[in-house]
């Protein structure tokens, strides 16, 4: 791994996080040499990604397709209204390096396809799967499986939501916890932005311990949210040996197990 | 434990006990000797789109159809979602 240096601004704007035990210069050096792909950057990603700016990660490139819809602004804190009709990802991009200039951010306005998706994951050292689709999340995963990067799976609907971390060879993937998806209308369900925002900092919080080492990430844990009675529960999601999926890597993996935090290398 | 020891009843009856399981925090009745995929069904859900916690494992679906409620069983079911 390539430590970069801290500039005198990077110390000073990151010294709250780095003074937590167990962090200090080194997790935030890691931050800064780590990329992070977000595909969805919605309620769910922009947010995401808004919390992974401004702890410093060093490269973000965001994915998502489609333009700003006014009924987005419930949730879409990256936006402003005046931004309606045009394509949400640039001012996402745009509000993030008003936030944190010292952070690389690239941007594309399109969605995760079995075309784009190898390039993109093999340009990052994980992902976060923020997709409002199934299409998407399984491409993703898919191509995380591929190329061995680890993946922060997180999802809602209404009030619940879901959140794990799959590395792969090592933990389920998305297709062992969940091997068949449903029908899915991506605009069907009632979102709060409160809602969204929560899911999304838990998302991001997975991505920052991955990298750092921090405290311990959602491994082979699938944790369940219901907001509207605020339970939290922690399950045991089935690791399926012969997953169609993910059953190849877990064999290679037993020669080459993983131990985060990552092995951070810069392309 | 098994109160059909203490005070023999007829198998008719016997078969016919309701026996009570905790779905998702919640008490839940049932019939004896019923499949999970039928309770899945039984409470409205596609048992395909689902995951199930039983007794604090997720439970692989190819034992599904080989697992028979029992009395004191606990069950948290977890529906699949992908909004973001």
């Amino acid at each position: 791994m390539t430590m970069l240096n801290l500039t005198p601004t990077e110390l000073e704007r990151y010294r709250r996080q780095i003074m937590l035990p167990g962090f200090g210069e080194e997790a935030q050096q890691r931050l800064k040499a780590s990329t992070v792909l977000v595909t969805g950057v919605g309620g769910l990603g922009g947010t995401a990604a808004l919390y992974l700016a401004v702890a410093g990660v060093g490269k973000l490139i965001l994915v998502r397709g489609g333009k700003l819809r006014l009924d987005d602004m419930n949730r879409q804190v990256l936006m402003t209204q005046d931004w309606v009709g045009k394509p949400r990802v640039f001012q996402a991009m745009a509000t993030l390096r008003a936030l944190n200039p010292d952070v690389e951010i690239e941007a594309l306005c399109e969605y995760i396809t079995p075309e784009n998706v190898d390039r993109l994951v093999q340009s990052s050292d994980m992902a976060l799967d923020c997709a409002h689709n199934f299409g998407e999340r399984d491409v993703l995963n898919a191509a995380c499986v591929r190329w061995g990067k680890p993946m922060v799976e997180a999802a809602m609907n209404d009030m619940e939501a879901y959140l794990t971390t799959i590395i792969p060879g090592q933990t389920p993937c998305l297709s062992c916890i969940f091997p068949e998806k449903p029908n899915w209308d991506r605009r069907s369900f009632g979102v709060l932005g409160a809602v969204s925002g929560t899911l999304a900092c838990l998302t991001a919080l997975e991505a920052i311990k991955l990298i750092t080492g921090l405290g311990e990430p959602l491994l082979s844990q699938l944790l369940t949210i219901d907001l509207s009675r605020l339970e939290f529960a922690k399950r045991r999601p089935y690791h399926d040996p012969d997953c169609p999926v993910c059953g190849h890597a877990d064999k290679q993996a037993v020669a080459h197990p993983f131990t985060p935090p990552l092995l951070l290398t810069r392309g | 434990m098994n109160y059909a020891v203490i005070k023999p009843m007829s198998s008719s009856s016997e078969a016919t006990r309701p026996i009570t399981l905790s779905v998702n925090g919640e008490p839940h009745q049932c019939a004896p000797n019923l499949y999970l995929p039928d309770l899945l069904q039984q409470l409205g859900m596609n048992p395909r789109l689902v995951a199930v916690e039983y007794n604090g494992e997720i439970l692989h679906r190819q034992f599904w159809e080989a697992t028979i409620m029992q009395e004191g069983d606990r069950l948290e079911i977890v529906t699949i979602v992908g909004g973001g």
